[in-house]
């Protein structure tokens, strides 16, 4: 079993989404939840539990270990 | 007593509080037949000024005792019911004020958590001692250094390390540490191009 985390900025620091990625309904409401938020805006970056940065992503992988989304930048 | 309207009583050094009963400044204003500001020793200026040879400290801030106003029961319970709403709402307020910074500190913790946990051992320590996120790019300097700041905290270096410019990108609605995290997540993931393509740039000579 492996589980997948996507950690989610916004008020309160960040929002836990947690994944089983045997399950199908877990992967699916966690795929419901990133493409809702890429199309808000969100920026989606893959991280491994080491702490490598694997890259920006816009599809929703199960088998990713871990995704930081991060809300739309502007300029300042 | 103060004159004119009679309706307050008021208490205070302008008839008593004085070391010295015959210079008080009623007394003075009232008895001395040299009451202007420029003549005899005795005269109300001169006291006041502490030109007498025992300095004496007058309390000037007389305060009303009581005052008789024409008031109601109705009136009175109005009055009672305001101060008492207006209390709670104080009360209330301070609440709200105490649970928003909880809720702050709260999420900037995890947000520093969350910032700290893309860090290599050495960006945590910059971070920790000089409040700044190196981040190399290949180079022998950092490319970039992200600075603790809200505004035009993005740093960018030459080659040789030197400082060229500043740009000012942010994240709405979101912890400053949480900001820097993505700031730092465009950079690493090699995505700086979008990063800068929005921000506003500042030349640093």
């Amino acid at each position: 079993m492996s589980k997948g985390l996507m950690r989610i900025m916004d008020g309160t620091g960040d929002n836990k989404v947690i994944w089983n990625s045997n399950s199908a309904v877990e992967v699916e409401a966690a795929r419901d939840m990133f493409d809702k938020l890429i199309k808000k805006g969100y920026k989606a970056f893959s991280v491994t539990k080491d702490g490598d940065k694997d890259g920006m992503i816009t599809k929703f992988d199960p088998s990713l270990e871990k995704i930081i989304l991060a809300p739309q930048i502007s300029g300042g | 007593m103060v004159t004119g309207t009679g309706e307050y009583q008021v208490r205070g050094a302008w008839t008593s509080g004085t070391t010295d009963a015959t210079n008080a400044v009623w007394s003075t204003w009232v008895y001395d037949t040299n009451l202007t500001a420029s003549s005899g020793t005795g005269c109300v200026w001169n006291v006041w000024v502490g030109s007498s040879a025992t300095p004496i400290m007058y309390d000037i801030t007389p305060y009303v005792v009581s005052a008789q106003l024409e008031l109601t029961q109705e009136d009175l319970d109005a009055m009672e019911e305001a101060r008492v709403r207006a209390r709670r709402e104080h009360e209330e307020m301070r609440a709200r004020i105490a649970q928003r910074a909880k809720e702050q500190a709260e999420a900037d913790a995890k947000a520093e958590e969350l910032l700290l946990s893309l860090l290599n051992e050495e960006q945590c320590k910059e971070y920790s001692e000089k409040k700044q996120i190196p981040i190399f790019c290949g180079g022998e300097y950092p490319a970039f250094i992200l600075t603790k700041e809200r505004s035009y905290n993005v740093v960018e270096l030459d080659a040789r390390g030197k400082r060229i410019k500043r740009h000012c990108v942010q994240t709405v609605g979101v912890p400053l540490a949480d900001q820097l995290a993505a700031q730092f997540l465009y950079i690493a993931s090699g995505h700086y191009q979008e990063l800068l393509a929005v921000a506003n740039h500042q030349e640093l000579r």
